[in-house]
């Protein structure tokens, strides 16, 4: 009896130790990325060989994508059709004077329209504030995209400006003008600027930050700090 | 001898009985469960997540702090106590550097979040190439000595803030697989796709893996981001501060306080420099992995709760409109017992097969809005940003890489690039829809 006790009680043992040798797996280890072949990034914006001029069918067709019939080509500025690489993505943009439709106004003032309305002249006026105002001349500048530029189909993002309307508006290369500007305080461009007159003096609009600012050469004092920005003075 | 035999297989059994018990258990095959979260309320004691042992809040009038002398093995109030040190000229701060301690700028709305602060990078392209600033890309703001506070050239054309981001939760982000990470880029839509990086695990001896940590992916393990963090922004060097340029494009950076940029030219401050006088490393590394521990024990972020209606409604317009395409909703951490972070580090329990909802896919993307600065990813990440998180979005008003944005509205449609298409659905929805869907980002 004490045998057979004894031998069960082995047998038990033996089959508790096999369990737990059993139990220990060998520990899972990460696959590495060593094979990982990563797909090409965005597709490079290609740009057309030879773009060429807009056509007032195709510009009031990109105006009309963006802001449907809340605002149309303004017929005092005919000749305020630009095209340039305004936020410099490699992509040409269209910037062009609307005027809104002024039955349409509490629309194109709605708290989330599909676009950014800006006032460049005054960066630090809260977006809440800004108002589209009837008969008011807007410069909006549509982003260009994919193989089709501003032409695309899908090329919607939109700066509504406000106060930046002039005359004798043009393109100004950005490169040129970093190049033509050495000395003094100047804004950094992304892209191109448009150059123009407005209210007796010159000036230029630019995109940097995310977003479109006025430089006045005669009252320019650098660029506005984003909030909370530390960085030092320029180098002497 | 009779009696002994059956009492000594007795005791043989019993003990064979709980050896399996004090294995290590694995839970493969059990269901993942969802990770705890913080209801993001510093009123709230909440942030534990139960990776390690808790401890009690340190109180230096009675005890020190002590550090983990590996990963895991510290408390979580000893470790949030050393995060929120402030670090002196004695324990290596500088001679350049941005900020006292990591809680200075990781703070709201409760230890490890947010904050307002910018890091400040520069540099310019040569023959289309990104070039590190002379001194490296990252400028510092403060300095210990005035002859040696940082000023950048007007050479340098290529220049970006980017805000703080949150570490809440990040301990779940560091135990996703690389498999996870790669299904999931791999599932996007071509035109969407992201890319990940492969960069450096500092602490397994630069294995690759893929990044997930900061806004260029560029780090891949919570302890090479300590160790990077410790080193450039409050200038303390460790062992764990890194080879292989991971804050920098130049290949030996990181290895030592970066020179500094100034008007008088590029300075040498590492000791002995007179301006540095704690010999490195600075730290012994256990600083660091207090640090990282820190962050690998805190919940992730919670939703706002209640849920508002509008919310609600917003939450399927996310994936209709095509933002949860590279806002990843989300994904389930590795098994516990995984060896991660090049062999370094296995998965505890607490973090291991744990749903998550971050948000983000950790990947690059060019969605128009990138910083010209060039890390760890090549030049072709100039133009790339990391998808950042959303998951916390609500407690922070500050936003995309710049911080420029106050709403989401205007960061929606400054989303051009790979997002496109997802910025121009978003604007074919009605108004009220467009109010749910923010509604939604504004409850995370």
């Amino acid at each position: 009896m004490k045998t057979r006790f004894f031998i069960l009680l082995s047998s038990l043992f033996a089959l508790a130790l096999f369990g737990a040798c059993g139990s220990k797996k060998p520990a899972v280890v990460e696959t590495a990325p060593a094979a990982y072949q990563a797909t090409p990034e965005t597709p490079s914006p290609e740009r057309l060989a030879s773009v060429p001029a807009p056509q007032t069918s195709e510009v009031e067709q990109a105006v009309k994508r963006v802001f449907k019939d809340l605002a149309v080509v303004h017929p005092d500025y005919q000749s305020g059709v630009l095209a340039g690489d305004f936020n410099g993505d490699l992509s040409q943009d269209l910037a062009v004077v609307l005027k809104p439709v002024p039955e349409k106004l509490a629309d194109i003032n709605e708290e989330h329209p599909p676009w950014l309305l800006r006032d460049p002249r005054a960066p630090h006026n809260p977006r809440g504030s800004l108002r589209v105002e009837k008969d008011e001349a807007l410069l909006a500048v549509i982003h260009g995209y994919g193989k089709n530029d501003w032409r695309d189909p899908e090329a919607t993002q939109t700066f509504l400006l406000k106060n930046v309307v002039g005359s004798n508006m043009r393109v100004q290369n950005g490169m040129e003008f970093v190049k033509n500007f050495r000395l003094g305080k100047k804004p950094r461009p992304q892209g191109d600027l448009i150059g123009e007159t407005l209210k007796g003096n010159e000036g230029y609009l630019y995109f940097n930050a995310a977003t479109y600012s006025w430089y006045d050469p005669k009252t320019y004092k650098g660029e506005t700090d984003a909030p909370g920005v530390f960085h030092g003075r320029p180098r002497r | 001898m009779r009696k002994v035999l059956p009492i000594l297989t007795l005791f043989l059994f019993a003990v064979a009985l709980i050896l399996p018990l004090s294995s290590p258990q694995t839970v493969e095959g059990q269901a993942a469960t969802e990770a705890l979260t913080t209801d993001m309320d510093a009123k709230t004691d909440d942030l534990f997540n139960g990776f390690g042992v808790r401890g009690v809040p340190i109180d230096e009038c009675v005890n020190e702090p002590e550090p983990p002398t590996a990963r895991g093995n510290g408390r979580f109030e000893d470790n949030k106590f050393i995060f929120s040190e402030r670090e002196t000229i004695e324990d290596g701060l500088g001679p350049t550097y941005n900020d006292v301690g990591c809680v200075e700028c990781h703070q709201s709305v409760d230890v490890g979040a947010f904050g307002q602060q910018m890091e400040f990078r520069a540099g310019h392209l040569s023959g289309g190439a990104f070039v590190d600033a002379p001194g490296g890309q990252l400028v510092h703001a403060r300095a210990t000595d005035s002859d040696i506070v940082e000023h950048i050239s007007t050479a340098e054309t290529v220049k970006a803030f980017r805000i703080v981001l949150s570490t809440l939760g990040d301990g779940f982000v560091e135990c996703l697989s690389n498999t996870s990470l790669q299904n999931n880029v791999a599932a996007q839509p071509a035109a969407q796709r992201g890319v990940l990086s492969q960069v450096p695990v500092t602490e397994a001896n630069n294995t690759l893996r893929f990044g997930r940590f900061g806004w260029k992916a560029q780090h891949a393990s919570l302890v090479s981001f300590s160790g990077d963090a410790y080193l450039n922004e409050m200038g303390i060097t460790n062992p764990f501060d890194g080879f292989g340029g991971r804050s920098s494009s130049a290949p030996d950076a990181g290895t030592h306080e970066n020179p500094a940029s100034t008007a008088e030219g590029v300075i040498n401050v590492t000791f002995p420099s007179p301006f540095d006088p704690v010999q490195d490393p600075e730290d012994d590394g256990l600083d660091v992995l207090a640090f990282a521990d820190f962050m690998a024990a805190t919940r992730a972020p919670g939703r706002q709760n209640p849920i508002p209606a509008a919310a609600t409604r917003g939450d399927s317009l996310f994936n209709a409109v095509g933002c949860a395409v590279c806002h990843t909703r989300t994904f389930t951490t590795a098994a516990p017992g995984t060896l991660i972070n090049g062999g370094a580090f296995s998965v505890p329990t607490a973090l291991g097969n744990k749903i998550i909802h971050p948000f983000s896919d950790f990947a690059l993307h060019n969605v128009g809005t990138g910083d010209g600065i060039v890390q760890n990813a090549g030049q072709s990440s100039a133009n790339q940003m990391r998808t950042p998180p959303l998951w916390g979005i609500r407690a922070r008003n500050r936003l995309m890489h710049e911080g420029l944005n106050i709403t989401i509205f205007d960061s929606v449609q400054l989303h051009a690039g790979q997002a496109t298409t997802a910025r121009n659905n978003f604007n074919s929805l009605t108004a009220a829809q467009r109010n749910d869907l923010i509604a939604f980002v504004l409850s995370l």
